[in-house]
């Protein structure tokens, strides 16, 4: 038996067919071809596989595709292009964010949820560090995605301004 | 081992609707929340065959509201529903805020109240918190409705007291009075570790504001197969003001009077030792809030 999806990804409605027990990692990865969500521990441990659903930041290894019917969902190719990056992944160019790149995705995700839902005022490290604390980073380059978090935030709060 | 691939889902909205499915054994059914366990059962091969899915998300049970005096949290109610709410403001709430504050934003969006008791896990967090607060079930089955306190439901690992053709509708937990207080401490190796140990505890104080009426200490983790009230550290507390000699027995008592378990992460000494130290910091920081003293942030 498939069951049917029908759901908005990075601003575009799709419907997709889906088996019950697949994940919402299964649903982007394998019929949708978004690859940005990395398959890595498939088990909610290690936080490749962000990516926000409704705005909030989700495993989706943990989740059920069907869970996503009706819902909005946004992975790391819906943050920018490549002629125009977002302003997340612009900072984690400018910081040299990235290592080996594996977490990338996840990391940009939970940053996204971060910046998109935390309080006015300067972005403390402490918050910081527990915004992306779903996220492993194994080469534990985490100073420089700290930064680079912290820097989009100060340039999205002046940017209110 | 079995290949995790159901073949059907169904997706309830009404009470009659679902004790329909969970009372139709034709199908190996699995009960599907928040999920964030299942997957994780699945790759360690720990689920066997499933058939169905019996997906709650449509039966509107992912309100948190105060239902004076007390709270009902919905079954399918997010951790972040509910660190969101009021409730988690007061002091008599504290441990529930606590144990909130720590699993990650991926799970705090997704997880959801029902599920968290459902797994019967002594590693999660929030049975701990919850058990310190008295709260209890209400779960719904092919003979009705019924309350069932956190005591009689835990029994061991992964083994709850619901019968197969029940579910948990929501939590409840009884009223809070202003001169109660709770905290909670979680002893872990990372971000998004299972705890090694946990210790959750309440106290209420008489009209006098000093002496404590009532207590609840409970302690959970990885060294005992459900979470566990240590009486003899309650009796610590009860009749007392909470002073640095009570804050000392409590946490030998917490220490002494559980065997706790050993496994590869830590050895049950060192597991009965920790509880006595987080017993110490969840007292100081009940103390705190009891005193309005609690300056507090975040745990980390």
């Amino acid at each position: 038996m498939v069951t049917t999806v029908e759901v908005t990804v990075n601003g575009q409605e799709r419907v997709v067919e889906i088996a019950p027990g697949s994940s919402l990692l299964d649903l982007l990865r394998e019929e949708l071809d978004l690859t940005g969500p990395r398959r890595a521990c498939d088990s909610g441990g290690c936080g490749c596989c962000t990516v926000l659903v409704d705005g909030r930041s989700v495993y989706s290894c943990m989740m059920f595709g069907i869970s996503v019917d009706g819902r909005s969902v946004t992975t790391v190719e819906g943050l920018g292009s490549y002629d125009e990056l977002d302003d997340l992944q612009q900072a984690f160019v400018d910081k040299s964010a990235v290592q080996c790149g594996y977490c990338t995705s996840g990391m940009l995700m939970a940053g996204r949820e971060y910046l998109d839902h935390r309080e006015p005022g300067p972005a403390e490290e402490p918050e910081v560090r527990e915004a992306i604390s779903g996220v492993l980073c194994r080469c534990t380059g985490y100073q420089k995605i700290v930064d680079a978090i912290r820097q989009a935030a100060d340039g999205e709060a002046s940017s209110d301004e | 081992m079995p290949v995790f691939q159901p073949e059907h889902v169904v997706q309830p909205t009404e009470p009659d609707e679902l004790v329909h499915y969970l009372s139709d054994s034709s199908y190996e059914s699995l009960i599907l929340g928040g999920g964030t366990f299942i997957h994780g059962l699945v790759s360690r091969g720990f689920l066997g065959q499933i058939d169905r899915l019996i997906d709650l998300s449509r039966m509107g049970w992912s309100t948190v509201e105060q239902n004076d005096p007390g709270w009902h949290l919905g079954a399918t109610a997010t951790f972040r529903d509910v660190l969101e709410s009021p409730l988690t403001g007061t002091p008599g709430a504290g441990a529930l805020r606590d144990s909130l504050e720590y699993p990650p934003p991926q799970i705090t969006n997704l997880a959801t109240w029902g599920g968290s008791l459902a797994s019967a896990s002594p590693l999660f967090d929030i049975p701990a918190a919850l058990y310190a607060l008295d709260a209890y079930l209400r779960v719904i089955g092919r003979d009705g409705e019924r309350s069932m306190d956190l005591d009689d439901f835990f029994l061991g690992h992964f083994e709850h007291a619901l019968e197969s053709d029940e579910v948990i509708t929501r939590v409840e937990i009884p009223p809070l009075p202003g001169s109660s207080a709770s905290a909670f401490e979680k002893w872990d190796t990372n971000a998004n570790d299972l705890a090694i140990v946990n210790v959750a505890a309440r106290m209420t104080l008489e009209a006098d504001g000093s002496t404590c009426r009532d207590a609840r200490v409970v302690v959970a983790g990885g060294g005992v197969s459900r979470p566990r009230r240590v009486s003899e550290a309650e009796s610590e507390l009860v009749g007392n003001p909470l002073s640095g000699e009570s804050v000392e027995r409590t946490s030998t008592a917490v220490e002494e009077s559980l065997d706790q378990e050993g496994d590869l992460r830590a050895s049950a000494e060192y597991r009965e030792y920790i509880s006595g130290v987080l017993a110490k910091r969840v007292l100081r920081r009940i103390r705190d809030r009891l005193t309005g003293e609690d300056s507090r942030g975040n745990h980390r």
